[in-house]
C-alpha cells in the first residue's frame, strides 16, 4: 500500500528528535491551556508562532498542531470535575460528566474522555490519510441551502438536550437565536442591536458568554453553600479507571462519535462545537434509558468527547486539500506555513510530502503522547474535588476572566461574561437550562447567513431548499427529528387534560 | 437566604472591580527620551493567523533588529478594526503604541453608514504606508472567462450575475460595484463572512465569481482549481506578475487597498521620524521583501507626507463612492 509506505516516510520525519520534542512540548502546552477554563489554543499558539519563523516548517507545525489537539483533550477536565466547560467543545460534557463527578464516578469520566479522544483522534488520522481529497470534494457540494438545511436539522436537536421541560428548552433556543442576532447584518454591513456599544458590533463572543452562563454562574451557586461541610469524595484508585461495563456503554457511543466529529469538521464554522452537541442529541436518541441522561450517563461523555477529537483531526482537511483556514487555529497553521513559503493546498503532499505526512505522523505519536500524560493526570485531577471551594472559586473565578479577556484583549468581554454570569445564575435558580441557549447561539448566525445567502442566489426562489437533493435530505431527517420528539410531548399533554376533565 | 443573596453580591462586586483595574492597566504611564527604551507593541485590528497579523509579526521582527528593543503584537480583533484603532487613539502618544491598519481601522469616519466608532482618522497619525494587500478577481479554473473584459461582457448579456465579496464596506464590494456601475452590468452582490466561506463557494460552483486575497488562493492557482482575471493593485504583485491588474484591464480604480503603520496623533515629531525612517530601511531590505513574496503582502514603501497626501485622497474616493451607492448616514 502506498499510503502506509508515505506513512512510515511520515513517522520518519516525525520521529526525528527536534520533531518528537516540538511535538511533546505542543501537546504539553496544549494540555495546559486545555484544562484552564477559557483558556484555548489560539493564544498560546500565536505566543509560540514567531518562534516557528526561526525553524524548520514541518518541526513548526508539529508544535503548533499539538497545542490544537492536545487543547482538546484537557477541555473536558474541568466540565467533568467543576461543571466549567475547559473550551466551547465541552459544554454538552458538562451535561453528564459533572453528574458523574458528583456520584463519585469522575476518574471514570475522566478516563472515558481520554480513551475516547484517543480512539476518535487516531481513527480521525485514518480518515485524513485516506480521503482528504474526496472528502473536500463533498465539503465543496455544501452551499448556502445545503448549509441552511443542515443548520435547521441541527437546531432540531435542541429538544434532546433538554432534561426537564420542552417548552422551556424552546425558550432558551429563542433566546440564544436572538442573542445571535446582535452584531453586524451580513447584507447591509450595519451593526444590530449594539445600541452604540462598539464591543457588541461583531456581536456576544462565544467565549465570554460560555464561561459567564457555566463558570461565572457555577461560582455564584456554589456561594449559596460557602458554609455547607464539603463532603469529601472517596475515590479508590480502582475507581479511576472505566469499568467493563462503563466500555461496554461506551464502545458504540464512541464509533458513532467519531464518525459524526469526522463529518462535521470538514464543514467551516464551529465543527467541534456543532459535533459534539449531535452527538449527545445521538446517544440520547438512541440511548435504551434516556432517562439517564443528564444524571450521569456515560454515554454522553464518551460520545461529544470522541466528536470534538475527531472533529479536530478533520479540520485539517480543508487547510490540507484546499489551502482554506476554516477557523483562527487553521488560519495559525496557515500563516506558519505560508511564511516558509509553503503553500497548503491541492499540490502540498506531492510537493512538500514531509509536511503532510511528517504532520500526520505526528499526530499519531502527539495521541500516544497525551493518553499517557492525562491517565496519571487523572489521579491529580480527581484531588482537585478535595480543595476546598474558598480556595478553588476564586481560582476558577480568575481564570475565567484570564480566558475571556485572553480572546480578543478587550475589557468588554468581561462585562459581556459577567453579565451572563448573573443571567445563568438567574436561569438555573428558575431552572432553566443553558446548553440549548448555547446551540442555538452558535447555530444562529450560520443558519441566517446561509438563508440569506441562498435566497440571494437563487433570486428569491424559497423553494431552492426541496429541489437540492443534499439540501431536501437535511429537512425532511430534520422534520422527522422534531416529530418524533414532539409527539410524545404533546401526548403526555393531551392525556394530562384527560385526567383533568376526570 | 439573605447571608446566601449577600455572598453574591459581594462577588459581583468584587468582580466587578476586577473588571475596572484590568481596564486601567492598559495605561500605564512611561517615560522615553532616549526612545525606545523599553518594548514597543503595535496593535492590529484582526485575529492571529491571517495574513494582515503575518505581515504585521513580520514587520515587528525586523523592526526588533532596528529598535533594538522587543515589538509585540498586540491582537484587538473587532468591530472591522476600529477596536485596535481605538486602543491606539486613547493611548499615551510616546511611540510605544503604535497601530498597523488598513483604511476601515484608520479612516474610520467614512464607514459611517456602517457603524459608529468614537474616533476618526483625525485622532491619528500616519508613520508610513508598509504593505499592499492584493484583491483578485478570481473563476474557477474552467469557467469561460479568461479575462476580466469577457467577464464584463458576459455580465452586460446576462444581467443579474452574481459575484462574491466579503462585506459592503469593504473593497472586495467596492471595486467589484464601480466596475459594475461603470459599465451599467447590474450584478448582484453576495455578501460572505471571509474568504474561507467565500472560497469553497467559489470552488464548489455556488457562486461565479469572487473576491479573495491573492493570500488565501495561491495554492488553488497552482493546483488549476482557480484562475485570477485581474489583481486590484496599481502595478503587478511581485509573487504572481502575470496576472494583469483591474487598470490594464481598462477600469479605473482611484482607490488600492494598504496596510499603514499610525501613531496617536500627539506623538512627538522626532519619534515619528524615526519610526519612518526605520521602517524605509525595512522595506530595502532584500530579505524582508523576499519574506512578504512568500506570503503574497507586496512591500509599497511611502513616507509619512506623501501617506498621508495619499490617505486624503482615498478618503475622498471613497466617500464619493458611498454616497452614490447611498451607503451614508
Amino acid at each position: 500500500m502506498n499510503v502506509f509506505h508515505d506513512l512510515f516516510y511520515g513517522f520518519g520525519v516525525a520521529l526525528q528528535p527536534w520533531n518528537l520534542l516540538s511535538c511533546f512540548f505542543g501537546v504539553f502546552i496544549g494540555t495546559l491551556v486545555g484544562v484552564l477554563p477559557g483558556i484555548g489554543p489560539v493564544g498560546a499558539m500565536s505566543i509560540l508562532l514567531p518562534i516557528t519563523f526561526g525553524i524548520s516548517p514541518v518541526t513548526g507545525i508539529i508544535m503548533l498542531a499539538g497545542i490544537y489537539y492536545g487543547a482538546m483533550y484537557g477541555g473536558s477536565t474541568t466540565s467533568i470535575l467543576v461543571n466549567i466547560p475547559g473550551e466551547a467543545a465541552s459544554v454538552v460534557t458538562c451535561l453528564d460528566g459533572h453528574q458523574m463527578a458528583l456520584k463519585g464516578r469522575a476518574g471514570p469520566a475522566l478516563g472515558i474522555a481520554a480513551f475516547g479522544s484517543f480512539i476518535a483522534g487516531t481513527l480521525g488520522l485514518f480518515g485524513l490519510m485516506f480521503m482528504t481529497n474526496a472528502l473536500a470534494g463533498v465539503a465543496l457540494m455544501f452551499g448556502p441551502s445545503e448549509y441552511f438545511s443542515l443548520m435547521c436539522l441541527g437546531l432540531s436537536l435542541v429538544t434532546y438536550l433538554t432534561q426537564g421541560s420542552v417548552l422551556r428548552g424552546l425558550v432558551m433556543a429563542g433566546l440564544g437565536l436572538f442573542l445571535s442576532l446582535i452584531g453586524q447584518d451580513i447584507i447591509t454591513g450595519q451593526a444590530r442591536f449594539s445600541f452604540g456599544l462598539m464591543g457588541l458590533i461583531d456581536g456576544v463572543g462565544l467565549v465570554p458568554l460560555v464561561m459567564g452562563l457555566f463558570g461565572v454562574s457555577e461560582v455564584l451557586l456554589n456561594l449559596e453553600k460557602l458554609g455547607e461541610e464539603r463532603k469529601v469524595l472517596k475515590t479508590r484508585f480502582r475507581e479511576l479507571f472505566p469499568t467493563k461495563q462503563d466500555w461496554r456503554k461506551s464502545a458504540k457511543p464512541i464509533g458513532r462519535g467519531t464518525l459524526i466529529g469526522f463529518l462535521l469538521g470538514i464543514l467551516p464554522g464551529g465543527g467541534a462545537v456543532i459535533s459534539s452537541f449531535v452527538s449527545y442529541a445521538t446517544e440520547k436518541r438512541f440511548a435504551k434509558h434516556p432517562e439517564e441522561f443528564g444524571k450521569g450517563a456515560i454515554e454522553g461523555v464518551a460520545g461529544p468527547e470522541s466528536a470534538n477529537n475527531a472533529a479536530s483531526s478533520s479540520g485539517f482537511i480543508p487547510l490540507f486539500s484546499l489551502g482554506i483556514p476554516a477557523n483562527v487555529i487553521m488560519a495559525l497553521l496557515l500563516g506558519a506555513l505560508m511564511i516558509h513559503g509553503v503553500k497548503p493546498g491541492p499540490l502540498l503532499v506531492t510537493e512538500h510530502p514531509e509536511i503532510f505526512w511528517g504532520t500526520v505522523a505526528s499526530m499519531y505519536v502527539g495521541n500516544a503522547m497525551l493518553l499517557v500524560l492525562n491517565l496519571p493526570l487523572i489521579s491529580v485531577w480527581v484531588q482537585i474535588l478535595k480543595v476546598p471551594y474558598r480556595t478553588l472559586f476564586p481560582l476558577i473565578l480568575l481564570f475565567c476572566f484570564i480566558g475571556a479577556y485572553s480572546i480578543s484583549a478587550n475589557v468588554f468581554d468581561l462585562y459581556v461574561m459577567f453579565v451572563f454570569g448573573i443571567l445563568g445564575y438567574a436561569l438555573r435558580k428558575l431552572s432553566y437550562e443553558p446548553a440549548p441557549m448555547v446551540l442555538a447561539f452558535v447555530l444562529g448566525p450560520l443558519l441566517e447567513k446561509n438563508l440569506r445567502q441562498a435566497l440571494i442566489l437563487s433570486d428569491g426562489n424559497i423553494s431552492v431548499f426541496l429541489t437540492r437533493p443534499l439540501s431536501a435530505i437535511s429537512l425532511i431527517i430534520a422534520a422527522g427529528l422534531l416529530l418524533s420528539a414532539i409527539l410524545p410531548f404533546v401526548q403526555k399533554r393531551r392525556s394530562e387534560v384527560i385526567v383533568e376533565e376526570d | 437566604m439573605k447571608t446566601k443573596m449577600g455572598k453574591v453580591f459581594v462577588a459581583c462586586v468584587l468582580s466587578i472591580g476586577f473588571c475596572l483595574i484590568v481596564s486601567r492597566w492598559s495605561t500605564l504611564p512611561a517615560a522615553g527620551s532616549d526612545y525606545p527604551n523599553k518594548p514597543v507593541s503595535i496593535v492590529i485590528g484582526v485575529p492571529p493567523g491571517g495574513s494582515t497579523d503575518m505581515a504585521a509579526r513580520v514587520l515587528a521582527q525586523f523592526m526588533e533588529k532596528q529598535l533594538k528593543q522587543p515589538v509585540v503584537i498586540v491582537n484587538k480583533p473587532g468591530a472591522a478594526g476600529t477596536i485596535g484603532g481605538y486602543a491606539v487613539v486613547s493611548a499615551k502618544p510616546d511611540g510605544y503604541t503604535l497601530g498597523y491598519f488598513p483604511g476601515s481601522g484608520s479612516i474610520p469616519e467614512i464607514y459611517s453608514y456602517f457603524y459608529a466608532a468614537p474616533y476618526s482618522s483625525n485622532d491619528l497619525r500616519p508613520v508610513c504606508r508598509v504593505h499592499v494587500p492584493v484583491i483578485t478577481i478570481a473563476v474557477k479554473a474552467d469557467a469561460p472567462w479568461n479575462n476580466l473584459k469577457e467577464l464584463v461582457e458576459y455580465a452586460r448579456k446576462n444581467p443579474g450575475m452574481k459575484f462574491g465579496h466579503i462585506g459592503k464596506s469593504t473593497l472586495q464590494y467596492v471595486v467589484m460595484a464601480t466596475i459594475s456601475r461603470a459599465e451599467n452590468l447590474r450584478m448582484i452582490d453576495v455578501p460572505f463572512d471571509g474568504d474561507s466561506t467565500m472560497v469553497p463557494a467559489l470552488l464548489g460552483g455556488h457562486i461565479p465569481v469572487g473576491t479573495p486575497v491573492l493570500y488565501v488562493i495561491k495554492s488553488l492557482l497552482d493546483g488549476k482549481k482557480l484562475k485570477v482575471l485581474a489583481v486590484c493593485l496599481q502595478k503587478r504583485a511581485p509573487s504572481a506578475p502575470d496576472i494583469p491588474t483591474v487598470a490594464e484591464a481598462g477600469y479605473k480604480l482611484a482607490y488600492v487597498p494598504f496596510f499603514g503603520l499610525y501613531a496617536p496623533r500627539k506623538t512627538p515629531d522626532e519619534i515619528v521620524k524615526k519610526l519612518d525612517d526605520v521602517v524605509r530601511k525595512i522595506a530595502e531590505d532584500r530579505e524582508f521583501q523576499d519574506k512578504n513574496k512568500a506570503m503574497d503582502m507586496p512591500v509599497e514603501y511611502e513616507d509619512a507626507a506623501s501617506f498621508e497626501k495619499y490617505l486624503v485622497h482615498y478618503k475622498e474616493n471613497i466617500q464619493s463612492f458611498f454616497r452614490n451607492e447611498g451607503l451614508v448616514k
